[in-house]
């Protein structure tokens, strides 16, 4: 019967923004495709994606308009469904679950910030706060406005609390709006173009916002086209015609297309290291051409007296392995992922890094004039040696 | 506290008045026609069942000549006979003002003390014409006094006015004037009101009677039966012991024997009552598809909000128990309205129908179990309209809620009303747009339709039965091509009294015919009750047939019959063609049906049917002897007939003719029936209206929410450079449109309910099929009326979509 309950099943539990099972990675986006019929023919909005976000992550979504971006917000809000592939957040398979529970999974686990605020205008401030917990029932009645209060309090929008949306700013609604999205205390927030409909010292407000709930372990996904707020996030996907691209390929090799990009972004594999793991090891033979996603590595050498010896700290943008790859040579240094943190790489084996040579000479030149500056400043390092 | 989603209702309620106030009316109104319809006639029906047989009525009344007490007596010898009471009615005239008379009749009682049957009570103070000062009055009346029959006061112009108890009325019964003090006011519950009768009425004593008259015999015998007195074959063979034993001393007798126990006019009550209900319920039908529409409105200008509640954790469920809330308070604030209206209106209503019929109803609350009706109607009708757009409305996904709508939701237009569009040329550009937006909801559109096409079939079919009644009485009456129809107690030679009335001024033909009360032997032996037989001189100029079946007499016709539909109702076998065997005055003849006529009104009991005299005159043994004259008279006013009328019951009187109490002018006889006509026709008039109300809420409706789901779009036609009055044309050309359409399609359709309705009307109420004229003029009035329903219903949301702003309207999401 339609108005029975349906207890959703295997949903994530989440306490205080953590899931309890312990594992980092909270959305996983796997291969999905999404295509709508429409009167003029089929029309396919997402091709594929793959997207990981892990747990405290603050990852920015961003391309042009049409590029696939809402879609995949909708994906991951199960606001809309994959049309092959899937969506798993935490435990749950999100695309497997029918709307009834999707709607009560959504209301606890999910906040969701609109662009245009989209608050219920004959409810009062406070009255919207309190509806999520309302229809979720995840706080006692009696309880109810008291959270609400207290979120409108860090919002600094308590004297406001009786009004009615139309009669506060924009700025303010949208920081309404994501109070709402916090009322059951979500782990995750989305946000599709929080800021679009905003001046810019509301839309940093907004912002400041979001950092601070990051902080307090929430993980944020926000849709905007905005390329200064995205420098500020975590981590930016850039998504073009329903494709993911590697914001760091794009970093990395700036005179690549975005159709370039896209065509390099298929033959990547990612890859995690763990603080203090070799990446490469001196002598052995190289698989692999590698760019940093995320954290550095460490380029050990053994020097004249055979210690071995820091040369130099890659960054994020940096790549190595082009000289092994380009020579057909065993590996000249070792490689070592940097202490404090998780090193993330994007890997090319041998056809996917002579496939991104050949698509343009000018970074095939770039590539090689990196890789002769490396050799010479290696035989340097070694006194002369040629390794 | 309260949660806020039910705060949210409410509010939406509170902030949306006037569409808020569009869906209670429309939900108001079904429950108000049905309740208020209901109560009128469960009152009406209940109260008329438990009041009239306290009066004792008469089973059966007898109309012999001249009689006195002795008859009487002899009457209630009669095995069988419980009881019997003889009166004497006569008809006169009242004078109103100097120059102005109307029709008034007396009854006179032998003993006011002992009333037996069909009583007549002394009526204290009464709340209709407090100014009368009833209380004042006594009983009985003295000598040279008369006591008024209350309903003649209900009527302004029946009685002189001012009047009181101790003043002083003028009557005129055989040209004689004469001064009668009202000495108070009776009640006399069985007889029929003076409204109806359109003539007053009183009681006075023989007495007075004789002064007035000259003559002081009774010709009207009332009687009750010992046993069976709820069976009618009992009573009316009782009743023809009585009329037998009289008769058989050579007077005529007709007799009347009405349903035991029952009011005369129930059946009518209970036929208006079925019509009504009908109507009822038609209306509340339309209310239901206005609370889909509605409700679709409301669901399309939230769809939205929808979106996003349910990304913020709203189930499904939780949407539609919120809606169908919204429809509960919606069907509560419409109870409030409906509940008092319709009980204040039948509480008018039924104390207009006591009066009209003069009946005293001590108990006109709503009945408990129809106060149920009304709030189950009231809360399950919106309930049940909208559950279904509800569960449709809400089980929208986030997806589509919350993705843009207003421009680009038109699939391509493919459907054979686009393409028509697209055929048409010389049309201005708008005004196609108006046209193409017509069809661009094509569900909503159907549904608008439907409702307008209701309540204009409906209001059309009223007017069709109107009009089909009118025609009826036109029939009628142009089969009585008569002005004065003078009866005889028995039959006189046509050489006596037919010069007698040549005499009177104002006389310009006089025609003489044969009467009988023959019965129908039926095949199986067994009698037919006896009906009115005419026997018509050959090319008889004072009756114009109106066929039904078959073929009028023919001059040299002689033992054809012509049937009328009313003897046909108890004597339903009869074909045209058929040999039937008639008893008249016991002797057996055969007679050839060669046609069925319609005829209105009845002379004392069942018919006529009709004969060539001739033929009639010799089987009867009556040759040169006639039972009634029909008149022409100069000219063809009521007063006009009545002087006549009155001049002739005089000259016969005193040439010793008597003229039997069943004499007529023709004027009176439809002033009756036309004012019966005319009430039916009212009400249902009130439920036509009704039903264009509600339509013209649903059309406003529609307007509202297309209006609504176009803003964009008529941002961009402004954006564009559309004026506003481009913009207002476009909407109002949508809405007259509609409107049209519908009136035109309701006209079609009108054709055959009007049939349906009017022959439901005729059987219901004269159990007789209405001569069907189709309204033309209610027709025309209705496309009139949705033209102007349309342009006013279309006019809010035309003037709100020309307030829109640019700005507003491409900001609005």
């Amino acid at each position: 019967m339609f108005w029975k309950r349906q207890k959703p099943t295997d949903s994530p539990r989440a306490t205080n923004g953590l899931y309890q099972h312990g594992n980092e990675e909270l959305i996983h986006v796997k291969q999905v495709v999404k295509t709508f019929d429409t009167a003029a023919g089929k029309f396919t909005a997402l091709k594929g994606v793959d997207l990981r976000v892990d747990s405290g992550e603050f990852v920015a979504v961003i391309g042009k308009s049409g590029s696939g971006k809402s879609t995949l917000i909708n994906m991951i809000a199960g606001i809309d469904r994959p049309t092959a592939g899937e969506v798993l957040i935490g435990d749950t398979a999100v695309h497997k679950l029918n709307e009834g529970q999707m709607a009560v999974w959504r209301g606890k686990n999910l906040g969701i910030v609109f662009q245009f605020f989209q608050l219920l205008p004959t409810l009062t401030i406070a009255e919207n706060i309190m509806l999520p917990m309302d229809f979720c029932n995840v706080y006692k009645p009696g309880e109810r406005r008291k959270r609400a209060m207290q979120l409108l309090e860090q919002m600094e929008l308590a004297e406001h609390a009786n009004k009615l949306p139309a009669a506060i700013s924009g700025g303010q609604q949208q920081r309404v709006a994501i109070a709402r999205a916090l009322a059951n205390d979500p782990p995750i927030l989305l946000a599709d173009e929080p800021t679009g409909n905003l001046d810019s010292k509301s839309a940093d407000s907004v912002f400041q916002l979001f950092e601070n709930l990051v902080k307090q372990g929430k993980t944020i996904l926000m849709v905007t086209h905005d390329n200064d707020l995205a420098k500020r996030v975590t981590r930016a996907v850039q998504i073009v015609d329903g494709e993911i691209i590697e914001t760091q390929l794009a970093k990395t090799f700036p005179v690549l297309s975005q159709a370039q990009l896209i065509a390099l972004t298929h033959h990547v594999d990612p890859e995690k290291y763990q603080p203090g793991q070799d990446i490469l090891r001196i002598g052995e033979p190289v698989q692999h051409f590698h760019v940093i996603v995320k954290g550095s590595v460490e380029i050990v050498i053994p020097d004249t007296s055979g210690q071995q010896k820091v040369v130099v700290t890659m960054h994020s943008g940096d790549y190595f392995g082009e000289i092994e790859m380009l020579s057909g040579k065993s590996s000249v240094a070792t490689v070592r992922a940097a202490g404090g943190s998780i090193v993330e790489v994007l890997r090319f084996d041998h056809a996917a890094f002579n496939a991104m040579l050949d698509l343009s000479p000018e970074l095939k030149a770039s590539v090689m004039r990196v890789m002769q500056e490396r050799v010479a400043e290696n035989v340097a390092a070694r006194g002369g040696v040629s390794p | 506290m309260i949660a806020p989603r039910w705060i949210k209702v409410w509010r939406d309620l509170w902030t949306n008045k006037l569409r808020t106030l569009l869906v209670v009316l429309s939900i108001a109104v079904g429950v108000f026609a049905v309740g208020a319809v209901t109560q009128t006639f469960t009152i009406v029906g209940n109260e008329l069942a438990i009041s009239y047989p306290k009066a004792n009525p008469a089973a059966a009344t007898l109309y012999p000549s001249g009689f006195d007490n002795d008859l009487v007596a002899m009457v209630r010898r009669m095995p069988g006979i419980a009881d019997a009471e003889g009166r004497a009615l006569i008809g006169g005239q009242i004078q109103i003002a100097p120059d102005n008379e109307r029709l008034f009749y007396i009854f006179a009682l032998d003993n006011f003390n002992d009333i037996r049957i069909s009583k007549i009570r002394p009526q204290g103070a009464y709340a209709a014409a407090p100014d009368f000062h009833a209380e004042r009055g006594h009983w009985p009346p003295a000598d040279r006094e008369i006591i008024l029959e209350r309903s003649s006061l209900l009527v302004p112009g029946l009685v002189p006015h001012p009047l009181q108890v101790g003043d002083s009325i003028t009557v005129k019964f055989n040209n004689r004037e004469r001064q009668l003090t009202v000495a108070g006011l009776a009640y006399h519950p069985t007889f029929f009101p003076a409204p109806f009768a359109n003539a007053a009425y009183g009681f006075v004593t023989l007495d007075t009677f004789e002064w007035l008259t000259g003559s002081r015999t009774m010709d009207m015998l009332l009687i009750t039966v010992a046993d069976k007195s709820h069976d009618q074959e009992h009573i009316k063979a009782m009743a023809d012991q009585v009329k037998s034993k009289l008769e058989s001393g050579g007077r005529t007798v007709y007799a009347e024997v009405p349903q035991p126990g029952r009011h005369p006019l129930q059946d009518i009550f209970t036929g208006m009552l079925l019509l009504l209900n009908l109507l009822g319920f038609g209306s509340l039908l339309l209310s239901g598809f206005l609370v889909v529409n509605i409700i679709n409105a409301v669901l399309a200008q939230q769809v939205r909000q929808i979106g996003i509640m349910k990304a913020i954790g709203a189930r499904t469920s939780q949407m539609i128990g919120m809606y169908l809330g919204m429809v509960l308070l919606f069907g509560v604030l419409a109870l409030i309205v409906a509940i008092p209206l319709a009980s204040a209106v039948a509480t008018e209503a039924t104390n207009y129908l006591a009066g009209f019929i003069n009946v005293d109803f001590p108990n006109t609350g709503t009945p408990p179990e129809l106060l149920a009706l009304e709030i189950i109607i009231g809360i399950a009708l919106p309930i049940l309209a909208a559950l279904f757009p509800i569960i449709g409305g809400t089980r929208i996904t986030v997806r589509e809620a919350i993705s843009d709508y207003g421009l680009g939701q038109v699939a391509a237009r493919t459907g054979w009303t686009d393409r028509l569009i697209d055929k048409i040329r010389g049309v201005s550009r708008p005004t196609l747009i108006s046209l193409r937006n017509t069809f661009r909801r094509k569900g909503r559109l159907a549904l608008t339709m439907l409702t307008l096409i209701l309540a204009g079939t409906i209001f059309i079919s009223v007017n069709s039965v109107h009009s089909s009644m009118l025609l009826t009485l036109d029939d009628a009456w142009k089969s009585w091509n008569w002005d004065v129809l003078i009866t005889f107690e028995r039959a006189y030679r046509t050489d006596l009294v037919e010069p007698l009335a040549k005499e009177v001024p104002g006389v310009t033909a006089v025609e003489s015919w044969g009467g009988a009360s023959p019965r129908r032997v039926r095949p199986d032996g067994s009698e037919s009750e006896a009906f009115t037989l005419f026997a018509l001189p050959p090319n008889s100029q004072m009756m114009v047939p109106t066929m039904v079946e078959g073929r009028w007499l023919l001059p040299d016709d002689e033992n054809a019959l012509v049937i009328s539909l009313d003897v046909l109702k108890a004597e339903k076998d009869i074909q045209v063609g058929d040999e039937i065997k008639l008893k008249i005055a016991g002797r057996e003849s055969m007679w050839h049906v060669v046609g069925k006529v319609r005829t209105v009104g009845s002379f004392g009991g069942t018919g006529p049917a009709y004969v060539n005299y001739p033929y009639f005159a010799r089987i009867t043994g009556q040759v040169g002897r006639v039972g009634s004259v029909q008149i022409a008279t100069q000219e063809h006013t009521g007063e006009f007939q009545q002087k006549v009328k009155d001049e002739l019951t005089t000259i016969y009187k005193d040439a010793g003719v008597r003229v039997s109490g069943n004499s007529f002018t023709n004027r009176f006889f439809r002033q009756n029936s036309e004012l019966f006509f005319t009430i039916i026709t009212a009400l249902l008039m009130v439920m036509a209206i009704l039903m264009a109300i509600v339509g013209g809420l649903g059309l406003m409706g529609t307007m509202s929410i297309n209006v609504l789901e176009r803003t964009r779009e008529i941002g961009v036609m402004r954006a564009i450079g559309a004026s506003n009055s481009a913009i207002r044309g476009i909407v109002l050309t949508e809405g007259v449109f509609i409107g049209l359409l519908s009136g035109l399609m309701a006209a079609l359709l009108s054709y055959p309910l009007s049939q349906g309705l009017s022959a439901l009307v005729g059987e219901a109420i004269f159990q007789l099929p209405l001569s069907f004229s189709f309204s033309i003029g209610g027709t025309i009035m209705w496309l009139i009326i949705v033209a102007l329903l349309s342009a006013l219903a279309s006019f809010v949301p035309a003037f709100n979509a020309s307030r829109l702003t640019v700005r507003q309207v491409l900001a609005y999401e």
